[in-house]
């Protein structure tokens, strides 16, 4: 590793340790240190977990179909990082989703319970599975066969495909019928882990052959993120409800990256720093779009009744606490990555 | 049996005698209030009303909040009261998000009523079932409902807006009353077939 990884892998396991220790204190401690109340009881920790399983699936999915288009002509290297990546993604995530539990202790009896048609039972087995999926590539997939491989992509796309459509089930109570609804918000759900997935998998793979060509379907992808986050603020216009601000700097985002793909493609770049920023921008898409999937939507009365007029407006801005809980992640997603590659697995 | 509770809003003088009783019979803690009566105003200026509404859990047929639990801590009673088990309940607040009626609360932290003094002992021995970090909600009275009374929200009620009683039986008085009111369930395209009616 160089001196810069080096220093990024150190930082980050400080940081990991540090807020770790201040996530098991403020379990002990209770959970009133957060800024939730009854009308917004999911907050940035949940929009967090939205968000990395986004990225995780969607990099799995992305991979996936890697190995079916081209087998074992990829690097092998790329797809074992790419899966402590996800790996790294999901399980922060969880934690994230853990953590935001009433009780964190109990999270077992999700499985114990066997109430498999809830949302959160498909989802809390769905992820397991992802994560013990993507230990297997790491760990044992090193020499495997292509048939082998192609047996871990079927796998794989379908499970992340069923996360994904989990994060639409659990909050679909609150989009109402007909024109108050958002009819495109399993599209963007969707569209915005794969999008996010090519995005990462694109910063992975510089200077391998084939970046060009996931280049070019990040092109495609961030097209789709933008007329399905267009198509969203058409329907709130006819339903004349309000189109908020995260959704228009969702759309902003998806179409300043588009444009930079289109001019990048149109003077044959296929890497480089345009490129990365198209990737980042990316990303921040997908996390502002979950920030409209998780929070914006609570803001809203959650019936539109006569009484609803007249309940106190109220905001949700997080707490210090849940910003730590969220450092937390991202140094988690710094230290497994580093930890893979230090250790060498399949190396 | 099958629970079902009528509200006469015709009555309905929003005194909020309901939810005080509910509060004294429960014991719940501070910021925890189950039966909740919500304000609007009808008309315009100058010639304009104020109304009231009281909104309880609605002890659904088909609740929302039940299909989305992932431990089973909700469930429906056989008296068709839905209830939460503060033993099975993690607390992730997929019902909060479910119930269309905002008819649960998460209970974050059991405080004393009075600043800078001690629970008092009737809080301490009626909050005794209580979890923090765990969803609470109505439960219909069930311990007095199992006794053959009525809820404590029915029985206060000063002008007799509320009636309780049994839906499986066409000859009680709520079977009657709904029947010959036309009264209706709150927004019931919502799905959840509540149980609770009511004439407008
Ligand atoms: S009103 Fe809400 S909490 Fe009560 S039973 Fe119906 S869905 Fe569940
Ligand atoms: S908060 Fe408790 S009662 Fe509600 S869905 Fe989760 S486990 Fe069930």
């Amino acid at each position: 590793m160089s001196t810069l990884d080096w220093i990024i892998f150190i930082v980050a396991a400080v940081v990991f340790v540090i807020t770790g220790l201040s996530i098991l204190y403020n379990m002990i401690k209770g959970h009133h240190k957060t800024r939730l109340t009854d009308k917004f009881v999911w907050g940035l920790n949940i929009q967090i977990f939205y968000a990395l399983s986004s990225f995780g699936t969607g990099l799995m999915v992305v991979m996936s179909a890697i190995i079916l288009i081209v087998g074992n002509e990829f690097p092998f290297k790329i797809l074992q990082a790419g899966n402590s990546i996800a790996l790294a993604c999901i399980l922060a995530g969880v934690i994230q989703m853990g953590i935001d539990l009433g009780k964190p202790a109990r999270a077992i009896k999700v499985l114990l319970g066997g109430k498999f048609n809830s949302p959160l039972t498909i989802d809390f087995i769905a992820l397991t599975v992802l994560m013990i999926l993507s230990i297997i590539f790491i760990v044992g997939m090193g020499a495997a066969s292509l048939a082998a491989m192609k047996v871990w992509a079927y796998l794989t796309i379908l499970i992340s495909v069923l996360c994904m459509s989990t994060h639409t089930l659990l909050v679909a109570s609150r989009f109402e019928s007909g024109f108050r609804s958002n009819s495109f918000f399993s599209a963007e759900t969707l569209v915005c882990s794969i999008w996010s997935g090519m995005a990462i998998m694109i910063l992975l793979s510089s200077g391998n052959p084939l970046t060009g060509v996931f280049v070019q379907l990040l092109l495609v992808l961030s097209a789709a993120g933008l007329i399905t986050g267009f198509s969203s603020v058409i329907v709130s216009k006819l339903g004349k409800s309000e189109i908020h601000t995260h959704k228009k700097v969702f759309i902003l985002l998806s179409a300043i990256t588009f444009i930079i793909l289109v001019i990048g493609d149109l003077a044959g770049i296929k890497q480089g720093g345009l490129v990365v920023l198209a990737c980042l921008l990316t990303l921040a898409a997908v996390i502002v779009e979950k920030a409209s999937s998780v929070i914006v939507i609570q803001q809203r009365p959650v019936i539109p009744a006569p009484f609803s007029n007249l309940d106190p407006k109220e905001r949700y801005v997080p707490s210090m606490t849940e910003i730590g809980y969220l450092l937390f992640s991202i140094a988690m997603i710094a230290v497994i990555p580093y930890g893979v590659f230090l250790i060498g697995f399949g190396a | 049996m099958k629970f079902g509770m009528l509200i006469d809003l015709r009555k309905c003088v929003g005194c909020f005698a309901c939810t005080i009783a509910c509060k004294a019979e429960k014991g719940t803690p501070t910021g925890i209030n189950y039966n909740k009566v919500k304000k609007y105003e009808v008309g315009t200026y100058p010639s304009v009303k104020l109304k009231h509404i009281p909104m309880p859990c609605m002890h659904c047929d088909n609740p929302s909040c039940m299909e989305v639990c992932p431990t089973g801590a909700t469930q429906k009673h056989e008296t068709g009261v839905v209830t939460v088990d503060a033993n099975e309940c993690i607390g992730c607040k997929a019902c909060m998000i479910a119930c269309p009626y905002e008819s649960r609360q998460f209970l974050w932290e059991i405080k004393p009523y009075y600043e800078g003094q001690e629970r008092t002992p009737f809080e301490v021995y009626k909050q005794k079932d209580f979890q923090e970090g765990t969803v609470v909600k109505c439960n219909g009275c069930l311990e007095r409902i199992q006794e053959g009374l009525e809820p404590s929200c029915v029985q206060t009620c000063i002008t007799g807006a509320r009636i309780f009683g049994d839906l499986d039986d066409p000859n009680s008085e709520i079977s009657r009353l709904i029947a010959s009111s036309g009264a209706v369930p709150f927004q019931p395209e919502l799905g959840t077939e509540p149980s609770v009616y009511y004439i407008f």
